[in-house]
């Protein structure tokens, strides 16, 4: 589904030239669920980036459902990022003057879809994260715990078959972290493929493959149970 | 959910800065209201002293625009003799019904008796060269084949209202005038085919249109070139005393014999008719030159208003340019002012709002979207600055502004207020754009 092939990134130029990413090939196919791991610096984040079609790579290619992110211009790249992936950070970057509903409703207000819609779609991906109760509580209102929800819900609202998230558990108590857990083994089991950056064992051990990544090359991939 | 609701819902969130463009506009927007009333309302004031001085036909020489003359741009050489001329008034259903009845006829009404046909002064006007503008007279340029203003319509009066001045085509000097030539005008008034007196060349009439500040047309001011007038009317001045030119024009224009208007044209006109089956015109020619026979035999005339309007026009009008040159510095540098302030605060708010665009920018949306989310709150609060701008400007001209201020002003007040609005805070809005497309998603994450 997501097809890494040979994937460069190189910042500044000349001598202040740093290689973010070294050559990474990568597959992920649907329902796979993908912890990325490595150091800090280690390109992690590049990588997470370059496979959501926000960061042209120096070389390469990343191809999805067979069509190459940055073989075609931005409108298209971002129709495509739309369509295809929902994103979930660290910090959760939720709109603070806005609800929670209308922060999940944010992926949609370009679609052309009418305000109902969007809004019904909405509260379906609340109620999914258990907060429908919470809808119409401003961002800036919410605990954190919710906030992340509210994050996952809106990386959901587009119906993707890839979340791409960076470090989603990191500023997580353990119960919330395990519930996120598990709503993304949900999501897995879906058929919704995940891919994350994590630090986080737990996600670690829950995850099918495991990439690690050093110098922005990966090192020998192993499995989940080979970690554990 | 749709953008503007985002717009909105961030308006009001960051209401601090979003309150700062807002008092930017009003400033903007508010000072120039009053000014632009204050100036109004000075020239209104200055247009009812003139009025006042009972003077609303001039004429002029043929260099002079009544903008040199008012400006005091007018040197003693170009009048050496009194030049100025008739006490007339007119509004534009008098100046419709003339031209409805006879197509180079103009009637004017006289300013204590306008309601009163025994005062109106006629004026035939026998064609125009194509060159007019309202601040140059030149030598005429006989169009050949030019149109007849011959509309009865009011509409067709306007559509020869080139800016200030009314064009009435002439038809070349060989040309059969279209309405039938009143037999009974004086000889210095015919016109035609082998008249000597008529090959100088076409007369040369402006009409000013003066509206009040509801924008509504107060009346008519009319200016003839008197070169043109000496020409058209074949006139000589015996030592050079124009004011027996003038004497001669005003004559020629009043003196239609009693009873002669009717044949004029197809329409009776129970009006001018009336006036002439009573004999009033006569009267009233006398009465109207009277100060200028008087003026002409060198007798004082304490009553002849072209000299104290000159004179005092010439200063309130030169006070007036003074202080709104003033008034424009103040307002230039209060512009500046606030498209600085507007363009500041642009790029702050989006610095402000440098993460929430990348997230936006990496979940759904395109540059333009950011854009067009940052130019219509930029567009909101110009609209609602430019409202409450004009509010404000137009109460503290009323409040402060001199005496005969109305405190709603015209719809050109409120166009100028919206355009003022949009101009000092979209333009500015440009510098918030520029920064807003180049957020790159990926270092905003990365940040994050």
């Amino acid at each position: 589904m997501l097809d890494v092939q040979n994937v460069s990134k190189v910042y500044g130029h000349n001598r202040q030239a740093i290689r973010a990413l070294d050559g990474v090939d990568l597959r992920v196919n649907r329902g796979e669920f993908v912890a990325i791991v490595g150091p800090s610096g280690s390109g992690k984040t590049s990588l997470l980036l370059t496979m959501g079609g926000l960061l042209t790579p120096t070389s390469g290619k990343v191809l999805i459902d067979g069509a190459s992110f940055y073989d075609v211009g931005a409108p298209a790249r971002t129709a495509m990022r739309l369509k295809y992936c929902g994103f979930m950070f660290q910090t959760f970057h939720l709109i603070p003057y806005l609800t929670a509903a209308e922060n999940v409703m944010l992926p949609l207000i370009t679609t052309g879809m009418n305000a109902r819609s969007q809004r019904e779609m909405a509260e379906d991906c609340l109620q999914t994260v258990g907060l429908e109760q919470r809808k119409d509580q401003k961002a800036s209102k919410l605990s954190v715990g919710e906030m992340q929800r509210v994050a996952l819900a809106r990386a959901l609202v587009n119906r993707p078959a890839l979340i791409l998230a960076d470090e989603p558990t990191a500023n997580l108590d353990a119960d919330t972290a395990s519930l996120v857990i598990d709503y993304l083994q949900t999501f897995k089991a879906e058929g919704i493929a995940v891919v994350l950056v994590t630090h986080d064992d737990r996600l670690g051990q829950v995850a099918d493959r495991i990439v690690q990544i050093r110098q922005g090359k990966t090192v020998a991939p192993s499995d989940s149970k080979e970690l554990s | 959910m749709r953008i503007r609701h985002i717009v909105l819902k961030e308006i009001r969130h960051r209401w601090a800065t979003s309150l700062v463009i807002l008092g930017a506009v009003v400033l903007c927007v508010g000072t120039i209201v009053f000014i632009y009333r204050v100036r109004q309302s000075s020239m209104d004031e200055l247009q009812r002293a003139m009025d006042g001085m009972s003077t609303n036909v001039v004429l002029l020489h043929e260099d002079l625009t009544l903008a040199d003359y008012l400006s005091g741009n007018v040197g003693e050489n170009h009048f050496p003799q009194p030049h100025a001329a008739v006490t007339v008034r007119t509004d534009p259903p008098v100046l419709e019904r003339a031209q409805t009845f006879y197509q180079r006829k103009v009637t004017f009404t006289h300013p204590d008796h306008p309601d009163d046909p025994a005062y109106w002064v006629e004026l035939v006007l026998c064609g125009v060269g194509p060159e007019v503008g309202e601040t140059s007279v030149v030598e005429p340029r006989i169009s050949e084949g030019a149109a007849e203003l011959g509309s009865t319509a009011a509409e067709k009066l306007e559509d020869h209202l080139v800016g200030n001045m009314l064009v009435i085509p002439y038809q070349g000097p060989d040309a059969q005038p279209a309405v039938r030539e009143p037999t009974g005008l004086p000889p210095h008034l015919r016109r035609g085919p082998g008249d000597r007196r008529q090959a100088g060349g076409p007369a040369q009439v402006r009409v000013r249109r003066t509206r009040d500040r509801t924008g509504t047309i107060k009346d008519y001011m009319v200016f003839v070139d008197l070169d043109v007038a000496r020409r058209l009317y074949g006139l000589t001045e015996p030592d050079g005393d124009s004011t027996q030119t003038v004497i001669n024009v005003v004559e020629g224009v009043l003196a239609l014999a009693p009873g002669e208007a009717d044949r004029y044209g197809d329409a009776p006109d129970d009006g001018l008719a009336a006036a002439a089956a009573a004999g009033a015109e006569r009267d009233a020619i006398a009465e109207l030159l009277e100060p200028l026979k008087r003026r002409a035999e060198g007798l004082e005339n304490p009553g002849l208003a072209v000299y104290a309007m000159r004179g005092e026009a010439r200063a309130r009008h030169q006070a007036l340019l003074s202080r709104s040159q003033r008034m424009e510095l103040v307002a230039l540098g209060i512009l500046i002012f606030g498209a600085l302030v507007v363009g500041g605060y642009a790029v702050l708010n989006v610095r402000q709002r440098h993460k929430e665009m990348g997230v936006m920018l990496a979940i759904a949306a395109r540059p333009k979207h950011l854009n067009i989310m940052f130019l219509e709150k930029m567009f909101i609060l110009a609209l609602a600055g430019g409202v409450i701008g004009a509010a404000l400007g137009s109460i503290t001209a009323a409040q402060w502004g001199p005496p005969g201020t109305a405190l709603i002003g015209s719809w050109a007040t409120y166009g100028l207020a919206i355009l003022v609005a949009l101009v000092v805070t979209m333009l500015p809005s440009l510098a918030g754009v520029f920064v807003a497309s180049h957020i790159d998603p990926a270092n905003t994450l990365r940040d994050l």
